[in-house]
């Protein structure tokens, strides 16, 4: 079956407050749509269709109906943050189209129009919590820039340390972009917790890194080794702005460029050619790359663009990406993934740039759980009941980290 | 610990949802199977079965009385309106009816989560209102029998109303018990007209 071109959008923030991860995202999707068209392996070619919200939420809306209605774009990719996904919501509906989103995020959401690639919960903030609790102990502070993502992120973390008896010492929040964050630094020297839990974005996290990092030549108790610092959405884009004040962050994702298996290292000698020996590699590159490479396997296994089939044959088994395979939920239309959780190495004589290094990986694929339906992640294989059902009002069962 | 806020979990509970076959009936299913909820259809009525689940959802549009087993004072689970009109008498009829939270048609892919923790807290706050009540209706009816123990004992102890009350008071909070038990308690041992007699 000859399809010709297929359009597909490509909504991405290349300018405005997050261009530095919306570039990124940009120019995963542009790449793995270079490269289908170059390889020689289907019998149809993707057409790129560009849309520049600029940071700004109003934007993607317009930008989306846009490559819907004028370009006859069925398939988008892109949207990073909550807000913007959400305002894309109603015109995938309209539309019938599909979104792919590849974005770590909060969960909590199940739309029938979309793909998600990226983390939720069980995949991210828990497994990070059971990785550093034990280690660290279980008094945390927790911060985070005043919107949603960083409320339930922490709200999750609350719920995780009150299941293992941990105490959260404060928990903070200011408004995107502020970089006024002295008293965040007086109060965390005063109640020297075991570790920080940072949900800031952006200038507020920088700021906050760096005098953490002054901090920690006054004080040694707040080193990287004795009060680390967590985060769940840290990655490669950010480490060049960073600088030293990255050493001996800790971060988890479901992408590092540190990644050791055959395919990673002939994926990034392909890119390192292409963009170039000091780009790095994060997966907000890679999670828009690896969805491009699903659409297209998914098309040619079904035989047909149409969103509907799409989804369908995704969901059937899982699919070849350049990375690996990836297998999409039925239920809940969310990827399997594998966490891991990696430290920072900044620039050294050895190291012309920072880099993350993999201190844990899940032993496999995790299942996608956006609702915490079947959260309780040391006692059962997450994401499989194993146990009888019983209601339970919302109280049982609790999230657990250490089982004693 | 126990004011901590907890992720609400719906594994393991059961739904019957009271709508004719469609898709806004589809995709509330939908939701709540991802949810972990064991959910049957019924329609034009609810069966006598539907009493036993955890949660009821019905269709506000083309529902009526007889399509419910049980009297309309009674709210035996939390119910979820799925409203199509906003007719005011349809929407009195579904809040009568029970519904203490509602979503509105088209069903899309998202609202029957945010609706269930609505629901299910509104409910549990309801039923702990109606405890709270009963208790306090069933202390205010023994109000003649703390009268009389007080006299009892202003008359065995010599003292004033005041201080046989707060008497009455530390013999309940040092026995645990409330002041009207204590009071019936003494009425029932020295004999009393009134003894181990409540009136409503």
């Amino acid at each position: 079956m000859a399809f010709g071109e297929i359009p597909v959008g490509v909504l991405f923030s290349k300018s405005g407050s997050y261009a530095a991860i919306g570039q990124e995202g940009y120019w995963g999707a542009r790449i793995a749509i270079d490269e289908i068209n170059a390889s020689g392996l289907f019998d149809f070619r993707f057409l790129r269709v560009d849309g520049d919200p600029r940071g700004a939420a109003e934007n993607y809306a317009v930008e989306a109906e846009r490559m819907m209605r004028e370009a006859g774009c069925r398939h988008i990719i892109g949207t990073q943050t909550s807000s913007s996904r959400k305002e894309v919501l109603p015109v995938m509906e309209r539309g019938r189209g599909l979104l792919w989103y590849t974005t770590p995020y909060e969960g909590f959401e199940s739309h029938d129009r979309v793909v998600y690639t990226g983390a939720c919960p069980n995949q991210g903030v828990v497994p990070l919590f059971r990785h550093i609790v034990p280690e660290s102990g279980r008094r945390a502070f927790l911060l985070g820039s005043n919107y949603i993502w960083g409320w339930e992120t922490n709200r999750i973390a609350r719920e995780l340390l009150a299941g293992c008896d941990g105490e959260v010492l404060g928990e903070r929040y200011v408004a995107i972009g502020d970089e006024n964050i002295d008293h965040l630094i007086v109060e965390i020297r005063e109640k020297r917790p075991d570790f920080i839990f940072n949900n800031l974005i952006g200038e507020s996290s920088y700021a906050f890194l760096r005098a953490m990092k002054q901090l920690a030549k006054e004080d040694p108790a707040f080193a990287p080794n004795r009060c680390p610092i967590l985060s769940c959405n840290l990655t490669e884009a950010e480490l060049p702005v960073l600088g030293a004040a990255a050493e001996g962050l800790v971060s988890t994702s479901t992408y590092f460029e540190t990644l050791d298996t055959p395919e990673n290292q002939d994926f990034l000698s392909r890119l390192e050619g292409l963009r170039g020996p000091d780009a790095s590699i994060s997966s907000m590159f890679v999670g828009p790359y690896e969805a491009v490479w699903l659409l297209a396997r998914a098309i040619e296994a079904c035989g047909s663009d149409a969103p509907d089939h799409v989804l369908a044959e995704l969901c059937r088994r899982p699919h070849r990406t350049p990375l690996r395979d990836i297998r999409i939920d039925p239920q809940t239309q969310h990827a399997y993934l594998q966490p891991l959780i990696a430290v920072v190495e900044t620039t050294g004589p050895e190291r012309p740039r920072s880099r993350f290094r993999i201190i844990e990986k899940t032993s496999g694929p995790l299942a996608p759980d956006p609702y915490l339906v079947h959260y309780d992640p040391l006692e059962s294989n997450a994401g499989s009941s194993g146990e009888a059902p019983v209601p339970d009002n919302g109280n049982t069962p609790r999230l657990r980290l250490v089982s004693s | 610990m126990s004011s901590l806020f907890r992720t609400p979990s719906f594994r393991g509970w059961s739904a019957t949802v009271l709508h004719k076959p469609h898709s806004d009936r589809d995709a509330v299913c939908r939701q709540l199977d991802r949810l972990g909820i064991a959910t049957s259809t019924a329609w034009p009525e609810l069966p006598e079965e539907a009493r036993q689940a955890d949660l009821v959802i019905f269709d506000a549009d083309a529902g009526h009385d007889a399509q419910f087993p049980w009297p309309v004072e009674e709210l035996p689970m939390p119910m979820i309106a799925l409203m199509g009109s906003e007719a005011p008498g349809r929407v009195e009829w579904a809040i009568r009816r029970g519904a203490i939270a509602h979503l509105s048609k088209p069903i899309a892919s998202s609202g029957v989560y945010g609706a269930l923790v609505v629901a299910t807290r509104t409910f549990a706050m309801r039923r702990a209102s109606e405890d709270r009540i009963a208790k306090l209706e069933a202390r205010l009816a023994c109000r003649p029998q703390v009268a009389e123990a007080i006299i009892l004992l202003m008359q065995h102890q010599g003292g004033d109303a005041e201080s046989a009350y707060k008497l009455l008071q530390d013999m309940a909070m040092a026995s645990r018990q409330t002041m009207e038990d204590v009071a019936l308690d003494l009425l029932a041992r020295s004999g009393g007209q009134n003894a181990g007699r409540r009136e409503a």
